[in-house]
């Protein structure tokens, strides 16, 4: 798909990716490729309902890039795009999951049993927090024996920035730097998929 | 009563650690598997073979221009299979 936009005059054509070049970029995938990319599902699959394993999610976000219902821009990395797939197919499936119980709710009050049709709006985000929580209790415990990480973890959280971060707990910037090094391998090494939790 | 919202904080954190895990390089990757090549390998294998549902052999994936049979999308089929 192209996309036209005017700026300052001057035509910007912006094309996506095809499927095919899709999936030409997965199979050029290397090793390293792969890991980061289970790494990012099993990041993901974090913020889905508990259930799902991490090729679930992967899964779902390569079909959808390979049947065209998520684009790839020109000029992302495919990771970056197929991570990005991935989070979107977290929110969509608590969107789900809040229709089902939206639905289930409204069936409930028209057998006009108790009326609790009004609060079905509140009793899906409950389970969402509950499981967010408990997916943070994961992260947590994935970096608890290194306390610089679960200051970062925190400021992360909290949508600081890496100066932000250094400044609040009093890290210095190497000292952020290396500790996100260690992060980054302990992703990598254990990732974070729920049979680990 | 509290207002704080967990999946907030989980959207952001999984948004920077997603960023991390992007941006990190084949070096990284491979001291993240104590140098091992073989451990590399064997990920990638593992993930290779997930992706293309085991009818594809990664060792065979040669030829760049050759058809790709990948697996079938699982989330958009039926209810979600909950382990609970």
């Amino acid at each position: 798909m192209e996309e036209c936009t005017e700026r300052s005059g001057r035509l910007i054509v912006a094309v996506d990716n095809s499927a095919d070049d899709v999936a030409l970029a997965i199979h050029s995938l290397s090793d390293a490729d792969l890991v980061r990319l289970k790494a990012l599902a099993q990041l993901w699959v974090r913020g889905l309902p508990r259930g799902f394993s991490w090729s679930d999610v992967l899964h779902e976000a390569i079909a959808r890039a390979l049947d065209g219902s998520r684009k790839w821009p020109r000029g992302i990395p495919i990771l970056a795009f197929l991570s990005g797939v991935m989070r979107s197919i977290c929110e969509d499936q608590w969107r789900r999951e809040r229709l089902e119980h939206e639905v289930l709710a409204r069936e409930v009050d028209s057998a006009d049993l108790c009326g609790i049709g009004d609060t079905a709006g509140s009793t899906t985000d409950p389970e969402r927090a509950v499981g967010a929580a408990q997916s943070l209790a994961a992260i947590n415990r994935l970096f608890a024996a290194d306390p610089d990480a679960l200051k970062i973890i925190a400021g992360l959280s909290d949508g600081l920035t890496a100066a932000e971060i250094c400044r609040v707990y009093g890290m210095s910037e190497r000292e952020y730097d290396t500790t996100r090094k260690r992060m980054r391998r302990a992703l990598l090494r254990c990732g974070l998929d729920w049979s680990a939790s | 009563m509290s207002s704080w919202r967990p999946q907030i904080d989980l959207a952001r954190l999984l948004d920077a650690l997603a960023n991390e895990i992007v941006t990190t390089t084949e070096q990284e990757v491979r001291a993240a598997h104590g140098w091992d090549e073989r451990a590399v390998q064997t990920a990638a294998k593992e993930i290779g073979r997930m992706i293309f549902g085991g009818r594809i052999n990664l060792d065979d994936l040669g030829d760049p221009n050759e058809t790709i049979v990948l697996v079938e999308p699982t989330m958009s089929r039926g209810p979600a299979h909950k382990q609970h």
